[in-house]
């Protein structure tokens, strides 16, 4: 039989207990190629929605492109099945492994539900829907959120901006002890390397970004623009625990493909993803925690704004902040409680334009030079210091310089989403598809 | 339930003749994106607080899935413990 394009998309196949999606997949790639398969991309790790706080932290999903021989495809749907019942923690209620299968052509309808997994909250009942019309090869556990991430992950092509990422693994056994990430190694590859990679350090803190804190089987993943760089500097970084295996992916992280969207506030939506233009309305104020909140608003409504008080010195911005401030907010839609109504989580601030900051005081005694008191009202001023009178003397009012300026605002490398688009990127760096992939791109 | 003509669904992205706004969110999706019998869209009838159900989730609990909201869930640490499981707690 003649080979058959595949595109193979999984998600939700970690658990707060361990694993991981890129994980299953560099197992996955491995048994696969004893199938003869002749790959056509990177894996593809494609980030979703990160509005959405009841999905692991990255909400990441995997494609895989391949090209096999036809005949082998249902031996090919078995053993995702197999492996995905053998690797995932299936006893976990929210772990809801989805997996699916397009051959061919990806539909024009898949394309546009991977769009919409960007920044909106979809229902399994939409991509079940889809997944249907469409006579899609799946596999869902659970209550099948997975089919989300999987369906999403395979109409994602990766073409308007994409980076790459190396991720080391360390083994099953490893997990849940210290990775101890030696920190010179990656200070020395990121001295090499950059701008090639980057998100290596945060350099306001020092903080070595590469590793994970979780008891997932991620070693460390470095990141960068592309595969040639990720793999020279992964193999650079030393670690405590050994590497039992790496692989390199294509990605849309740091390409800022959540926010692409700029909403008014009454067409914002729980966990949407989006781009708010408004004015500052409310001051910013500190609430338990650390936390600090201010208001926008715009012809159609008012929203308040949240600056978490992990994201350190990204909320001095906030508090700079004016009422009559120009902004563009980039932020995260979380739903109203019992306690607050519906808020923007905020990742980035675009300042658009600064009200003047004004101060008006009392006018100056024109005989002594002291600062002089009013008199009464309608009565002028008088100078305290000399006697000295200005029946017709006004206030003064003083244009201050604002510590803020026009520009766009991102909280430090360490408080990211892997989504944002680093200060680092400015533009986009990549379009289309790798036309050729590198000789060596995982291991084993 | 209100009913507005030639919008755009929300959810799926269908142009269709008529939608529905959802009671939770607003959204204005279409009927096959929408919950009659509850009112509400199908994306807020899974995030939906398992245990209240008049607010959408914040988080999952790590002890048993549950998808809970502010109220029924407390922090502990990165962690969740919906209200259910940290009554089980000895």
């Amino acid at each position: 039989m003649s080979d058959t394009v595949l595109h193979l998309g999984f998600d939700d196949i970690d658990s707060p207990t361990g694993g991981c999606t890129t994980h299953f997949t560099s197992l996955l790639v491995e048994d696969l190629e004893g199938f003869g398969v002749r790959w056509l991309d990177y894996p593809g790790l494609v980030r979703l929605n990160p509005g959405i706080p009841y999905r692991t932290r990255g909400n990441g999903a995997v494609v895989l492109r391949l090209s096999v021989d036809g005949a082998r495809l249902e031996e090919i749907v078995d053993l995702v099945k197999t492996r995905v019942e053998s690797y995932a923690n299936l006893e976990y209620p929210n772990t809801n492994p989805g997996f699916v299968m397009v051959r061919g052509d990806v539909p024009e309808r898949v394309r546009r539900f991977s769009e919409r997994a960007l920044w909106r909250s979809l229902p399994i009942e939409l991509a079940s829907r889809i997944i249907q019309r469409e006579k899609l090869v799946h596999h869902g556990f659970g209550n099948r959120r997975g089919l989300i991430g999987a369906l999403a992950s395979v109409g994602n092509k990766l073409t308007e901006d994409y980076t790459f990422e190396f991720i080391a693994y360390r083994s099953p056994e490893a997990c849940g002890h210290e990775r101890g990430v030696d920190w010179d190694s990656v200070a020395r590859m990121d001295s090499v390397l950059r701008p090639q990679v980057f998100a290596n350090i945060d350099s306001s803190n020092s903080q070595v970004l590469v590793e994970p804190h979780g008891p997932d089987p991620v070693l460390f993943g470095v990141r960068g623009e592309n595969p040639d760089a990720v793999k020279r500097g992964g193999l650079m970084v030393r670690s405590h625990q050994a590497v039992e295996r790496w692989m390199i992916f294509r990605t849309n992280q740091a390409t800022g493909a959540h926010l692409t969207h700029e909403m008014t506030i009454d067409t914002l939506r729980p966990y949407m993803a989006a781009k708010v233009r408004a004015s500052v309305s409310k001051r910013a104020r500190i609430i338990e925690g650390g936390h600090v909140i201010f208001g926008i608003a715009d012809d159609t409504g008012e929203v308040d704004c949240a600056v978490y008080e992990p994201t350190g010195e990204f909320r001095d911005t906030a508090n700079r902040l004016m009422v009559g401030d120009r902004v563009v907010i980039h932020g995260s839609v979380r739903p109203a409680s019992r306690t607050h109504p519906m808020t923007l989580n905020v990742e980035g601030v675009e300042v658009v334009a600064l009200t003047p900051k004004i101060r008006v005081s009392n006018p100056l005694c024109a005989r002594c030079g002291k600062r002089m008191k009013s008199a009464g009202r309608g009565k002028g001023f008088k100078c305290d210091n000399c006697g000295h009178r200005e029946r017709n003397g006004e206030k003064v009012r003083t244009t201050l310089e604002r510590t803020l300026t026009v520009g766009l605002y991102l909280p430090p490398p360490r408080a990211q989403r892997h989504l944002t688009r680093p200060f680092e990127r400015p533009e986009k760096g990549n379009m289309g598809v790798p036309v050729k992939m590198i000789d060596e791109w995982h291991r084993p | 339930m209100e009913e507005r003509e030639g919008i755009p669904c929300e959810i799926c992205g269908q142009v269709v003749s008529a939608t529905s706004v959802c009671s939770m969110c607003k959204s204005a999706v279409c009927s096959e994106c929408f919950n009659t019998e509850l009112g509400i869209c199908y994306s807020c009838d899974e995030a939906r607080c398992t245990i209240c159900g008049d607010y959408l989730s914040s988080r999952a609990c790590n002890s048993c899935g549950r998808l809970v909201c502010e109220d029924h869930g407390t922090k502990i640490g990165e962690a969740t413990l919906c209200d259910i499981c940290g009554t089980d707690e000895p």
